[in-house]
């Protein structure tokens, strides 16, 4: 293994990097929709039930035949697979982000607009400061299941840590498996390590005790 | 003459999916410095009354004017801003320090670094909070009362004319409350700003008022003087409200101040002097005496600036009549 590890180290860390871009790429995107979807939908709660009910029946789809079933559409790679992790985790991030801004207590809302606060200001210096804990949350947990089905992303060409497992699989080739499940874990822990920190310093700041 | 400030005409207010108007058909004028009370229970209208000057709700019906002007040709930001407003559940900023939470619409308003500061240390000393202690601490250190304070210096801080106040101190135990009231009254001395103070408690409205609306089904019962809302009820809602209460009682919430009425002639033998926050409780036992039938009013300067006879503390209304006596 020491030996696959020193011969290809370097196909290892692209495998690893390409891991990383398609998780956080994901990720960058799947907030663009979220953050407004989310934050629209605490203002217009008749349609949150049939929005949530929507991206609930997407995250129960099997990652495995959403994929499959992308590829007549977007055909192979990385653009299918980023559209299916983005689904994935809208429900995570849409119902993280409409508790968060739900959570805020409406006194203090009232207070703002009743001193002259406009929507930008209102928005900017209040309501998302003390979503944020929440929606960081949100963020956390989708960037954990995305790294997680990232890997079956190479199935359909995407790249990825997946690749090393794919090919442990069909190569019969443990040191490949055992490699390529240790550096997925590794990136799950460490991220959710360093949102969970980000999480708990914008908590204490939104509760003013930093 | 006094100018008005804030002009009510013919203001209704029906919230949808409600059978009844919240206020219906309300045409009022405040004057320009005054500090009225809104007194009623819940679901009077008091609060919705007074949240459509700041245009927190709109009306239904009917036009209001703030310094002549009908509040909705103007953008409702602008509005606001020259509207101090302060709630029951203070609503303050928990993420911003006590500094911030003040100085929230100056530094909208782009006032620079140095005139914010004086402004947030003035009005912290105004409310009584040493600004070394508190200007950077966050509400949650704070106490209800002292939160409070903070949310009437963030009303004050841009230095609006009017006050909205709805029902600040409600949720405030009854020593702090009364605290907050008499720095309330010497600040509205000082600063003579407009104030209209939502409250649900008597004794409050005649305590604070130079005037009272009391509110009763969306309609405003009456317009009066704390004196007058007391001895003259104007229907027998107002009297009922008033009588719940034992009136001696209430007079003691009133100062010597708004009874009394101007000089007449000399001084008479038979008379006493109370200055003019003697309240008329006492006054009332001093004119009980057998030598007394004449208080003279003094101010702090001890000069005579009015007096008070058994006459101004007859009880006008019948019925509140009966219920003394009995």
């Amino acid at each position: 293994m020491v030996n696959y590890i020193t011969n290809y180290y370097d196909t290892i860390l692209a495998l690893f990097l390409d891991h990383l871009r398609l998780t956080f790429g994901a990720l960058a995107i799947a907030l663009l929709f979220a953050l407004p979807v989310g934050y629209l939908l605490t203002r217009w709660k008749s349609l949150s039930v049939l929005v949530l009910s929507i991206l609930g029946i997407i995250y129960v789809i099997p990652s495995m035949a959403f994929f499959a079933l992308l590829i007549p559409f977007l055909g192979l790679g990385m653009k299918p697979a980023i559209f299916a992790l983005v689904a994935y985790s809208q429900l995570i991030l849409v119902r993280n982000v409409m508790v968060g801004f739900q959570s805020i207590d409406q006194a203090i809302i009232e207070a703002g607009k009743g001193m002259g606060l406009n929507w930008f200001h209102l928005f900017w210096k209040i309501e998302l400061p003390l979503a944020l804990p929440i929606i960081l949350g949100g963020v956390r947990i989708a960037a954990v299941a995305i790294i997680g089905i990232g890997t079956i992303a190479a199935w359909i060409n995407a790249g990825g840590l997946g690749v090393l497992l794919f090919e442990g699989l069909y190569q019969n080739s443990t040191h490949k498996i055992i490699i390529g499940t240790i550096l997925v874990s590794t990136l799950a822990l460490i991220t959710n390590y360093i949102l969970l920190r980000l999480e708990n310093r914008l908590a204490l700041k939104a509760k003013g005790q930093l | 003459m006094s100018n008005i400030i804030i002009q009510f005409d013919k203001v209704s207010k029906t919230f949808p999916k409600a059978s009844k108007p919240s206020v219906y058909e309300t045409s009022l004028s405040i004057e320009e410095g005054s500090f009225i009370t809104i007194l009623g229970t819940s679901g009077s209208g008091k609060t919705t009354l007074l949240k459509m000057i700041n245009r927190i709700h709109e009306p239904s019906s009917g036009k209001i004017f703030v310094q002549g002007e009908d509040i909705t040709k103007v953008p409702v930001t602008q509005l606001r801003r020259k509207i101090g407003y302060v709630i029951q559940q203070i609503g303050l900023f928990p993420h911003m320090t006590v500094k911030e939470n003040i100085a929230t619409v100056p530094r909208i308003l782009k006032w620079d670094g140095e005139k914010i500061n004086e402004r947030v240390d003035f009005l912290l000393r105004l409310v009584h909070l040493p600004p070394e202690d508190f200007r950077d601490r966050y509400p949650r250190q704070l106490s209800g009362g002292q939160q409070q304070r903070v949310g009437i210096a963030r009303a004050m801080a841009s230095d609006p004319d009017i006050l909205l106040m709805d029902e600040p101190f409600g949720a405030i135990d009854a020593i702090t409350r009364s605290s907050l009231q008499d720095e309330l009254l010497a600040i509205q001395k000082k600063m003579r700003k407009t104030i209209l103070f939502v409250t649900h408690d008597i004794e409050e409205a005649l305590k604070l008022g130079d005037k009272i609306i009391v509110m009763n089904e969306g309609k405003v019962q009456q317009f009066d003087t704390p004196i007058n809302i007391l001895m003259n009820p104007a229907n027998e809602f107002v009297s009922q409200l008033v009588k719940s209460d034992d009136v001696f009682q209430l007079l003691s919430f009133l100062n010597a101040e708004k009874a009394m009425v101007p000089l007449q002639g000399e001084m008479h033998e038979k008379s006493a002097e109370v200055s003019t926050e003697t309240n008329l409780k006492t006054v009332l036992s001093l004119l009980l005496k057998k030598d007394i039938d004449n208080v003279v009013v003094v101010d702090n300067q001890n000069k005579p600036v009015g007096q008070i006879g058994l006459d101004q503390l007859k009880i006008k209304d019948q019925d509140s009549l009966y219920s003394v006596s009995r």
